[in-house]
């Protein structure tokens, strides 16, 4: 220690030097894992596996004493509700058998027929207040790769952003910065969803690039377009709250995400991959 | 012993920062509790050991969740290099000095995040983040850094009391 302070400014310059140097490295295009997040990334998220499991135990003992009362009444909705979707499910397998036997006829091969997915929960968050990037307790080892979709219940939350060996980063839609191609469900129009971090702290997402004659409504559904690079389509996003007058003659759309980000506590992720591959 | 019990600290805080912290945000603002440390560290010893500290806080928090790792680090490293600084003899009982330092770092540190993640990506808008995330946040910070200090004052007394008693005991 006397030695590093008798030499300061060397000292100084060298951990400057360290974090540049590292910045150059792990910048790179195609920079993938390093030594340092793989070894410390493992080490540090199995503790964090385990203080969310004391955390969740605590909290879930919480909920269960302060919900004693609404459960009997949660329980009657969710048994008619579970009534109503048994019957839209068998309606929806009879129409699915029909497709079937028609894209038979015509022969037509029907892409994405199941998704795999896999079930993961939230282990850490960014403490930051810059990020809502996420991390949960599945990795490579679970055969989780980079750019793979990641929904929850009500639609999707975002991509994987990084895979380490028994952890990966969720980038959610709401992070700054990030954008899906999407379209609206009822008149197919085009647009790009975004996050942007003034919008995210009231919830909302921004759909930019919509044309100026673009039948688009609030209330519309937005879901992925076929034009995302790395989603596959038709998974919902949310729908339209408002719409507004952008620069250059094109407009844009509030869209409130159809995903609870602040309750989430389990995300799946769908394990095939539908990045698209330039040739 | 120092180095030991200090690093358990910035993991420790890491981890709960990531996990159970997340409960107490207000308005989805969370204080930036790795910062406090830095900073309250740095004043109780000096630049070089604020220096080593603040990087390897960063470091952690770039391994996780930086796209390109070292940015933080070395903001951090700053942070606890300046703090260090010009205070090696305050009165370290006061509360003063390490609040008028915690907000200003938190400021200085929010706000070159900002141009290093937000501006240089041509997001020009710094008085809405300005507003809804580093004042807030510096705020929240400041509040907090009253009880971390106080911890962290505890943390080194006590280990510099073993120290003195160690070299006691060679002479």
């Amino acid at each position: 220690m006397e030695f590093l302070r008798r030499h300061k400014k060397w000292f100084i310059v060298g951990l400057m030097a360290a974090a540049l140097i590292l910045m150059a490295f792990t910048g790179r295009q195609g920079y993938e894992q390093g030594f340092l997040r793989s070894s410390v990334g493992s080490g540090i998220g199995s503790a964090q596996v385990l203080f969310a499991n004391i955390g969740n135990w605590f909290s879930d003992r919480f909920e269960f004493l302060r919900n004693m009362n609404t459960m009997h009444v949660e329980n009657q909705r969710l048994r008619a509700e579970n009534e109503r979707l048994q019957a839209d499910l068998d309606r929806f397998l009879h129409l699915n058998e029909q497709i079937r036997i028609l894209a038979e006829i015509v022969d037509l091969h029907l892409h994405y027929d199941e998704y795999n997915v896999l079930a993961a929960d939230i282990i850490a968050r960014d403490p930051g207040n810059w990020s809502a990037s996420f991390t949960i307790n599945r990795g490579s080892s679970s055969g989780l790769a980079e750019n793979m979709a990641v929904l929850a219940p009500g639609g999707l939350v975002g991509r994987v952003a990084r895979v380490g060996f028994n952890y990966s980063v969720i980038t959610p839609l709401l992070e700054d910065g990030t954008s899906v191609a999407a379209q609206s469900e009822r008149a197919g129009e085009f647009g790009v969803v975004s996050g942007d971090i003034n919008l995210s702290s009231h919830g909302l997402l921004r759909m930019s690039y919509i044309e100026q004659g673009a039948d688009l409504s609030p209330g519309d559904a937005v879901i992925t377009s076929s034009l995302s690079a790395i989603f596959p389509p038709g998974i919902r996003i949310g729908h339209i709250a408002e719409m507004g007058q952008a620069a250059g003659g094109l407009r844009y759309a509030l869209v409130v995400p159809a995903v609870d980000f602040g309750e989430l506590t389990m995300v799946l992720i769908i394990t095939d991959t539908f990045e698209f591959i330039l040739e | 012993m120092r180095v030991i019990v200090f690093s358990l600290i910035v993991i420790l805080n890491f981890i709960i920062s990531t996990t159970w912290l997340q409960g107490i945000a207000i308005g989805g603002i969370l204080p930036n509790t790795a910062l406090i440390i830095v900073v309250s560290y740095a004043l109780l010893r000096d630049d070089v050991e604020g220096a080593i500290i603040g990087f390897g806080a960063g470091l952690l928090y770039d391994i996780f969740f930086s796209s390109v790792m070292g940015v933080s680090a070395l903001l951090m490293m700053f942070v606890g290099f300046l703090a260090g600084k010009p205070f090696r003899d305050f009165f370290k009982e006061n509360y003063i000095a390490p609040i008028v330092l915690v907000a200003a770092a938190t400021l200085a540190y929010e706000f070159a995040f900002y141009v290093l993640n937000f501006l240089l990506f041509g997001r020009t808008d710094f008085l809405r983040y300005l507003g809804s995330i580093i004042l807030p946040t510096a705020a929240y910070n400041l509040v907090l850094c009253i009880f971390i200090y106080r911890l962290i004052y505890g943390v080194n007394r006590l280990i510099t009391k073993r120290e003195d008693r160690r070299r006691g005991l060679m002479k």
